[in-house]
């Protein structure tokens, strides 16, 4: 069950104001993003103490993962085998220089 | 007799890390834009503590002028951003003798807008006091010898970890860089996301 299902299905209402259609609460991107997953499956035994409220020796914890940016995707342009010069060990543009 | 007393407990002196642990420069190299100042800081913050955030660069400065500062400080490692009418580039270098790895940055996206499109937003702060942990996938590729030379140089980015000795509690944060092999059309690319670990 996802964590905004579970959310109509207990005892208090949440606030819909924000939302036009139900739809947009349930599958809004932000409940489901990030490493949510059941409970049950996350949990961990805690073998030291943990920073946080009740996050103490041998506790059962769910551990979460919270995006922090920057993001970024590289792509290898080249390796040199000195500092910011040196043998082309690698181009991308040009198969010849392949030492490596 | 006796002698000045010595605060023992509370003020215990820092271990000198010079040489134990890998410290970086980032920089933009040349003109750049604000977006790219922006991810110059940031690329700070994600190897924030080993790193010297409040670095100034001004465009007198050449690269020679930081890597003569580089031997005194322990300095291990530079990180040069560039922009070009092509793109955006970035240059990973060991010091003081290299290798050089040079990154085309494919697309990147701000710390500040990643935390923008967050509905709930948490103070941060203590988390950088720590080194991150680094989890690197799809960088096991034993005949491809480009990966493994990336896989070794990001590891030696960042502090060496012991997990006998270790605390629990120093581990807040988590770098993941994930490798996609190029499939049909598409690029391989290095994908680089730093997360904040909580327990609840």
């Amino acid at each position: 069950m996802s964590k905004t299902v579970k959310k109509l299905t207990s005892a208090s209402i949440p606030d819909l104001s924000g939302f036009n259609d139900m739809s947009d609460f349930v599958l809004r991107e932000d409940a489901l993003s990030d490493s949510d997953v059941d409970d049950a499956e996350a949990r961990v035994e805690l073998g030291q103490n943990y920073i946080g409220p009740g996050n103490t020796k041998t506790q059962q914890r769910a551990i979460r993962l919270k995006e922090l940016g920057p993001r970024m995707e590289l792509r290898l342009l080249k390796i040199q085998g000195g500092f910011c010069g040196g043998d082309v060990l690698f181009h991308d543009f040009r198969s010849k220089f392949l030492l490596i | 007799m006796g002698g000045k007393r010595k605060k023992r407990r509370t003020h215990v002196k820092e271990p000198d890390t010079v040489g134990t642990v890998p410290r970086s420069f980032v920089l933009a190299s040349g003109q750049a834009g604000k977006s790219v100042r922006d991810l110059v800081h940031d690329f700070r913050r994600l190897l924030e503590p080993n790193t010297a955030v409040r670095l100034q660069d001004k465009s007198s400065n050449r690269l020679k002028d930081f890597v003569s500062l580089a031997g005194p400080f322990g300095v291990t490692h530079l990180v040069l951003f560039r922009q070009t009418d092509a793109g955006t580039n970035v240059r990973l270098a060991r010091m003081p003798r290299g290798p050089t790895l040079q990154f085309r940055v494919e697309k990147y996206t701000l710390a500040h807008d990643v935390l923008a499109a967050q509905k709930k937003q948490r103070a941060t702060g203590a988390e950088f006091k720590t080194a991150p942990l680094l989890v690197l996938n799809g960088f096991n590729d034993e005949k491809d010898n480009k990966l493994k030379l990336m896989s070794t140089f990001f590891q030696n980015m960042f502090p060496p970890i012991n997990v006998k000795e270790m605390k629990l509690a120093s581990v807040r944060r988590v770098v993941l860089i994930n490798y996609n092999a190029a499939t049909g059309k598409g690029q391989s690319t290095a994908c680089c996301q730093p997360w904040i670990i909580k327990s609840k």
